[in-house]
């Protein structure tokens, strides 16, 4: 009888632990699991088409944003973003300027009140700038770096795709174009003749 | 007279346990995922150097690019008392279950140069901002191969979050210009004689190319071995990432083009300065911290030096 009971007791741990050690889940299951980790398109969109209109009265005036540059590099650059502390620094910038020249490459303009040439980029939409010029963008929401990159990429994709098709369709030399965007530039280096401007936001007067 | 004797004991005991606790400084582990390269080697005696200057003991664990070798390096550091660990992971997956157990005991996890797939587990992690370097090194690639030719990946370890940061970084940028074809794209795992091997296979079926970009400068500079042996070193623009002392010395001599520095002294000191001021009590450390990497190529290569800028 005795032993009945010990077979017993260890027939029910053995099933307790066997039951406990192993766990089926649907491959499929996991699969959406991973997927659902992080949707870099959705946060994007979001941060282009919400964040940045709500944001947009505190970008640049471009303008003045290039005379104090000029004048005080130091303290201008103290209003500029980036995830890290090198050279590069990003700026998001607004302003409204005449279109002076249309070419593969870039839309350019003239602004009031600077002799600088602003090249709005419609070609080569690539860096952090439209991710990291508005300083809204911390690393510490991410759970990897790769997520914030691919922000990044998701972000120019989506300038590309659907902020310059309307614009370039509808500009045309001599018009006023009311612009946000973003600017990059090297801290350790004198200013550029030609600011590149990457668009977020374009509208044609 | 028994209590008498039982509480004198006690008191022995309680006063050596205290002493001993007053008396034991602080231990460092120090955990990197190999030392069969030697900017790893810089990264690891430069975080013991530090780790002395402010008083600790400290120990290199070298996990041969072994994630179970890197568990139990932990699980003993974990058992030796060891009160931080300054820690370069094998794998950005697979290294966080021992971070994660390192926290539960109390021990504290800095992450440098190479990151895991976690915000929480780690004290904080410092990395180098990859991405974004390797978006400027891909501005230089398009520029020196005038927007046209066939070129090469050589990737790190597929695991390694770097190796995809670096990667993802040069083709946001490269991709945009359809002269430029990638006629090949293979690990290496981060290794010189493997990306010899590699690339000498490579060559066999695809000998016109114009550039390589490698995920790191030993694997550079085994690419640019095996261009040496097949005769076309001097057409071909090998691109590195790291600032190794060769691969530095190679762009001086003209052989790379262009590598990215990495600062590992300063991700190194860092994290030592981080693990004392957690010893001193502080818990709030940025979670992530990208530290900038700069290219380098022949027309500021006299600003560096291995590892680093000149003073």
């Amino acid at each position: 009888m005795k032993k009945g009971i010990k077979y017993l007791l260890i027939a029910v741990c053995f099933v307790l632990l066997a039951y406990n050690s192993v766990y089926v889940k649907k491959l499929s299951d996991m699969k959406k699991t991973e997927e659902k980790a992080f949707d870099a398109y959705a946060y994007a969109k979001d941060f282009l088409y919400k964040k940045v209109p709500a944001g947009k009265d505190k970008a640049l005036d471009l303008s003045q944003l290039l005379a104090d540059l000029k004048n005080n590099p130091r303290q201008a650059f103290s209003n500029s973003h980036a995830q890290n502390n090198g050279d590069i620094r990003f700026f998001m910038v607004k302003g409204k300027g005449q279109i002076t020249r249309i070419d593969d490459s870039n839309t350019y303009l003239s602004l009031p009140g600077s002799s600088a040439q602003i090249a709005l980029a419609t070609e080569y939409i690539i860096g952090n700038a439209a991710r990291d010029g508005s300083g809204i963008i911390s690393v510490d929401e991410f759970t990897t770096t790769m997520d914030m990159n691919t922000v990044s990429e998701e972000l120019n994709k989506l300038i590309r795709a659907e902020v310059l098709p309307p614009f370039e369709a509808k500009a045309k030399q001599g018009d006023i174009v009311d612009f946000t965007g973003c600017i990059e530039l090297n801290q350790a280096r004198s200013l550029p003749d030609t600011i590149e401007v990457i668009p977020l936001i374009l509208e044609v007067k | 007279m028994k209590l008498i004797t039982a509480v004198l004991l006690v008191l022995v005991l309680a006063a050596c346990s205290s002493s001993d606790k007053t008396r034991q400084p602080n231990k460092i582990a120090i955990v990197v995922s190999t030392l069969n390269n030697p900017w790893f080697v810089f990264l690891a005696e430069t975080a013991a150097k530090k780790a002395k200057e402010l008083g600790y003991e400290s120990k290199i664990f070298d996990s041969q690019n072994n994630t179970a070798l890197e568990s139990d390096h932990f699980e003993n550091a974990i058992a030796a008392g060891y009160d931080a660990i300054l820690f370069n992971p094998t794998d950005a997956a697979g290294s966080v279950a021992s971070v994660t157990k390192a926290k539960k005991a109390g021990v504290a996890v800095f992450c440098m140069d190479r990151e895991i797939n976690s915000k929480d587990a780690a004290a904080s992690q410092i990395l180098s901002d990859s991405y974004s370097a390797c978006i400027e090194l891909g501005k230089l690639f398009v520029k020196s191969l005038n927007q046209k030719g066939n070129y090469v990946e050589l990737l790190g370890i597929v695991s390694d979050n770097n190796t995809w940061n670096r990667s993802k970084g040069f083709h946001s940028v490269v991709d945009n210009y359809p002269g430029l074809k990638m006629v090949a794209q293979q690990s290496a795992d981060f290794d010189r004689n493997k990306a010899m091997e590699v690339m000498e296979s490579i060559l066999q079926a695809h000998p016109d190319i114009d550039g390589v970009f490698c995920g790191n400068d030993a694997m550079a500079m085994g690419a640019y071995q095996a261009l040496v042996a097949a005769g076309k070193a001097d057409k071909v623009k090998v691109y590195g990432f790291d600032g190794a002392e060769d691969a530095i010395n190679s762009i001086k001599e003209g052989k790379l083009t262009a590598t990215a520095m990495q600062f590992p002294k300063v991700i190194a000191e860092l994290a030592a300065t981080y693990a004392d001021e957690f010893f001193k009590g502080k818990t709030d450390f940025p979670k992530k911290l990208p530290i900038p990497v700069e290219v380098v190529t022949t027309e500021n290569i006299d600003k560096f030096i291995a590892y680093g800028k000149k003073d």
